[in-house]
């Protein structure tokens, strides 16, 4: 990785120094070992994430494959139509065999609304250029919580809750989505869109308190997500308790693999106080 | 940039130091100056703490596997006992998941193609075991060139070392193939008609169509050693690198359409495999930075390059 290293006084505002920062690596040479950044053009505002083309590009495509793999699978479940509601646990006995497509439908609207929230907020804060590279990385953590789901529901193989009961039509409890409870994905997607949206405000405005709003808006959506994931009968409580956890996991740590474009070192000598900006192309 | 941050804060890692100084500074400040063999006791004290300081983070330091030094631009990747060892052992275990597996596909001897996609019933019933096994010999030819390749471009140990690192994307690759093709468990196409044989559609193999590992593995090796080839050649304008990976790109799409005309995959799978064998080709080698690291110090007064190695 090259690192560039532009001293500047303390006195500099952080755009001139983003600006030097970016002149100066338009100079540089490139080094074949060196990752190489995404920097979105057209913008002055510095956005919360760095992109790399060696890390992001396989973040998302191996997060799409393990997400979409779940498409493909043709099996149905294996006590179809009708599971045995004494295989499970007092906890989950409570919804099982619920089934109600409009809480199902409740739920979709609710994960599609905050990421279409998170993009609209963002574009608002800082323009649609730096939005769109924060959204990425917000998408990753969605992403990368849907794939882990994916692969779960896929090896436990758990029917859904309205495989006990005969609520459901007969088509859907024979269907080769019937046996992907656990764990939520949809649930696993709003956590992770709710944390990773609250810690990129938490990026952009560091030492406010209205990105803790925002927190307790997206969260309170994605318990909606739950609720209706419940209630809709496509997954048990302990489900979309462990989807929650999945998604939360991944939202913190998906933004913590991204660190910021520009990193402030100060630097204390017996001659001077300066502050080094550190920015990786 | 760790070495960088190690450099600017060296007197920062122990709490104990600081409180230390923090108490002499205090002392002096109140003008209770310590005696004479107080003071000397202090700062023998604060050597060696400084002492086992060093020496803890000489412990912490990875250790690194060299393979040349008489030449800083080879090999491409620096290994690290530490790093490279866990990634060889947890991959070649993963590759073993496959081979245990004893239980046939859920619809064996024969699966009905109305629960496939338009785009995959297409292929569904094909069975060609001549493109089976044009494809098993394309991939070998493919792992076998890139590793000559090497050899003849860098010299034989700088082409080893390097091609370990091929080797674990190729691994990665398959070993995430692997266990994707026994969570999602879905039927082969040759499983959609009856010109495989009994054996064949019966055999646990069958259940194993997603993902293709011989696309993943392929392409971890093509863009893999791309990238490798990239960093041994630099300069801008230089063709070998990219005509390696045209090549390469040409053998794997031959590997690829072989897989799906042999009844072995689903296009879906081939691609999925492509993509799965270009991420890891990607991420493993980003994962090994180049032995040498160069870094260029801009002030008002100078301007230089230090070049970092570990050895």
């Amino acid at each position: 990785m090259m690192i560039l290293m532009i001293t500047c006084l303390i006195t500099l505002d952080a755009t001139v120094a983003a600006k030097s920062v970016h002149d100066a690596a338009a100079a540089s040479q490139p080094i074949g070992a060196g990752m190489t950044p995404i920097i979105p053009g057209g913008t002055d505002r510095l956005p919360a994430y760095q992109l790399f083309v060696e890390t992001d590009l396989p973040i998302l495509s191996l997060g799409l494959v393990m997400a979409l793999s779940r498409l493909v699978r043709t099996q149905p479940a294996n006590c179809r139509p009708l599971c045995p509601r004494s295989e499970l646990n007092p906890l989950d006995r409570l919804t099982a065999g619920y089934y109600d497509p409009g809480w199902s439908v409740v739920s979709d609207v609710a994960v599609l609304s905050l990421l279409g929230g998170a993009f609209i907020a963002l574009w608002a804060d800082e323009g649609v250029i730096a939005a769109l590279n924060d959204l990425l990385v917000i998408f990753e953590s969605a992403l990368s919580g849907a794939a882990f789901a994916s692969f779960a529901t896929l090896t436990l193989q758990r029917p859904r809750p309205f495989m006990y009961s005969t609520a459901a039509p007969a088509e859907k409890r024979n269907g080769n989505d019937a046996a992907m409870s656990f764990v939520s994905g949809h649930s696993a997607v709003a956590f992770g869109l709710a944390v990773s949206t609250f810690i990129t405000f938490a990026r952009i405005h560091p030492g406010k308190t209205w990105p803790w709003v925002v927190l307790a808006a997206t969260l309170s959506a994605a318990g909606v997500v739950a609720l209706g994931r419940v209630l809709g009968g496509n997954h048990f409580i302990s489900d979309v308790v462990t989807g929650g956890i999945v998604g939360a996991s991944f939202g913190v740590l998906v933004p913590a693999v991204h660190q910021s474009p520009i990193t402030v070192v100060p630097t204390v000598s017996s001659q001077s106080v300066s502050l080094t900006l550190m920015g990786t192309f | 940039m760790q070495q960088t941050s190690r450099s600017i804060f060296p007197s920062l890692s122990s709490v104990r130091r600081l409180v230390l100084l923090l108490g002499v500074g205090l002392g002096q400040v109140a003008g209770a100056a310590p005696t004479q063999p107080e003071a000397e006791s202090t700062e023998a004290q604060i050597k060696q703490e400084q002492e086992v300081l060093k020496k803890r983070e000489k412990r912490a330091q990875l250790t690194p596997i060299t393979a040349s030094v008489d030449d800083v631009t080879k090999p491409a990747f620096q290994l690290y006992v530490e790093t490279d060892l866990p990634i060889l052992g947890l991959t070649l275990v993963l590759q073993l998941g496959r081979l245990i597996k004893t239980q046939s596909a859920y619809c064996a001897p024969r699966c009905s193609a109305g629960d496939l996609n338009p785009i995959d019933r297409v292929t569904a019933g094909f069975y060609q075991p001549t493109w089976s096994l044009a494809s098993d010999v394309a991939i070998f030819a493919v792992g076998g060139a890139a590793m000559a390749l090497l050899m003849i471009d860098e010299g034989v140990w700088p082409a080893i070392n390097d091609v370990v690192v091929i080797a674990e994307s190729a691994l990665a690759a398959s070993a995430f193939a692997g266990l994707a093709t026994l969570a999602v468990n879905r039927p082969r196409p040759f499983l959609y008609s009856d010109r495989a044989p009994l054996s064949v559609r019966n055999h646990p193999e069958g259940g194993l169509s997603f993902i293709s590992g011989h696309s993943a593995v392929g392409f971890a090796i093509i863009v893999s050693t791309y990238i490798a080839m990239n960093r041994l050649h630099p300069k801008i304008g230089d063709p070998l690198p990219i005509i390696s990976l045209a090549i390469g790109g040409a053998a794997m799409t031959f590997v690829t359409v072989g897989r799906v005309l042999g009844g072995n995959h689903f296009i879906t799978d081939a691609l999925a495999g492509v993509a799965i064998g270009t991420a890891f080709g990607i991420l493993i080698p980003a994962l090994h930075r180049a032995p040498v690291k160069v870094l260029p110090m801009a002030s008002s007064q100078q301007v230089s390059i230090t070049l970092l190695a570990d050895f």
